[in-house]
């Protein structure tokens, strides 16, 4: 009559093997083993091996893990277990690298601020071969308590296609500097407004560089003017050449 | 602490007389049996389909692997 037994073993050094008995069939269930690798002259794979009465191994099965020299390991062998990763060693594991594969897709459906969290204790590397694409559907933050850089080797694009206003601003005693660094091919920095102009607050506007010489380089038909705080016109430099001033003030004083 | 582990085992591979269970540390490179691996908590569940096999047996079922060959 067919019933189910255990068979127990002691303490002794791998390989250990149980032999079935003549006039005995056995189907095996489970099989449970400590591999303690103190002594462990390599890292190992606790393996349970199936040998026919020939002494030809039939199966072979191991852990998909090792088991590091000086570790131990409690394992349990029985049909259709697999390592605790899905994928028999193909998904996310930790304390172990690398792992490699065709792809890996993580899923959260949760709402809320915890629903998904990548934190390292250290530095964190994000690397793609390709485009990698970061979308939000609600704000995106990306914030740094240190330095930040954004670095490209092809360019660097800031659109803005909503109402709101692009703004780049420093703190109170940064100031905010951007650099043409002038190469044979630069184009130099272009400021440009479709619509409502540019305007520029401040006390200066300097260059320091050309000797000093800063251009107002005006387009055909095109006037620069310099108005007052009511933002009416006082005087204007138009294309071809020509200065007016305000007919109330009269003639230009040149007494600088 | 020994870290617990899992792995398959072939199903419904009935085993006759003669057959071997081995429990082996081989070298995940080499395949290559690994010395100095100690076994502790041995334990074989199996279903017994003649009734010949001592419920609970005692540790010299197990026998160093070497001595069979």
């Amino acid at each position: 009559v067919a019933r189910d037994v255990q068979i127990a073993g002691g303490v002794g050094a791998a390989p250990q093997s149980y032999t079935v008995p003549n006039a005995t069939e056995i189907l095996p269930r489970a099989v449970f083993a400590t591999f303690n690798g103190a002594g462990a002259a390599g890292a190992f794979l606790p393996t349970v091996q199936i040998v026919s009465d020939g002494g030809v191994v039939v199966a072979s099965v191991s852990t998909d893990a090792a088991v590091a020299a000086g570790g131990s390991a409690s394992v349990t062998f029985a049909p259709f277990l697999r390592a605790a990763a899905a994928g028999g060693g193909s998904g996310i594991q930790f304390d172990t690298r690398p792992q490699a594969g065709g792809f890996l897709q993580v899923t959260t459906t949760d709402a809320g601020a915890n629903s998904f969290n990548l934190e390292s204790g250290g530095q964190m590397d994000i690397r793609a071969d390709e485009t990698l694409t970061v979308l939000s559907h609600a704000d995106l933050e990306v914030s740094s308590t240190a330095a930040m850089t954004i670095d490209s080797q092809a360019g660097i694009t800031i659109t803005n296609t909503a109402a709101g206003v692009l703004l780049i601003e420093s703190s109170p005693d940064g100031g905010i500097t951007i650099r043409d660094q002038g190469g044979a091919a630069s184009a130099g920095i272009t400021v440009e407004s479709s619509a409502s102009g540019i305007s520029v607050s401040g006390e200066y506007i300097v260059s320091t560089v050309r000797s000093d010489n800063f251009y107002v380089v005006l387009g055909l038909g095109v006037m620069v003017q310099v108005l007052n705080h009511l933002s009416a016109p006082i005087f204007e430099v138009r294309e071809d050449g020509t200065i007016h001033g305000l007919a109330s003030v009269g003639a230009i004083t040149w007494d600088l | 602490m020994a870290a617990p582990m899992k792995a398959g085992l072939p199903p419904e591979c009935v085993l006759s007389a003669g057959y071997v269970l081995r429990l082996v540390a081989l070298d995940a490179t080499t395949g290559a049996q690994v010395a100095g691996v100690q076994l502790s908590a041995v334990s074989f569940f199996v279903t017994d389909l003649v009734g010949n096999v001592e419920d609970a047996a005692p540790a010299p079922l197990l026998v160093p692997s070497d001595e069979l060959v």
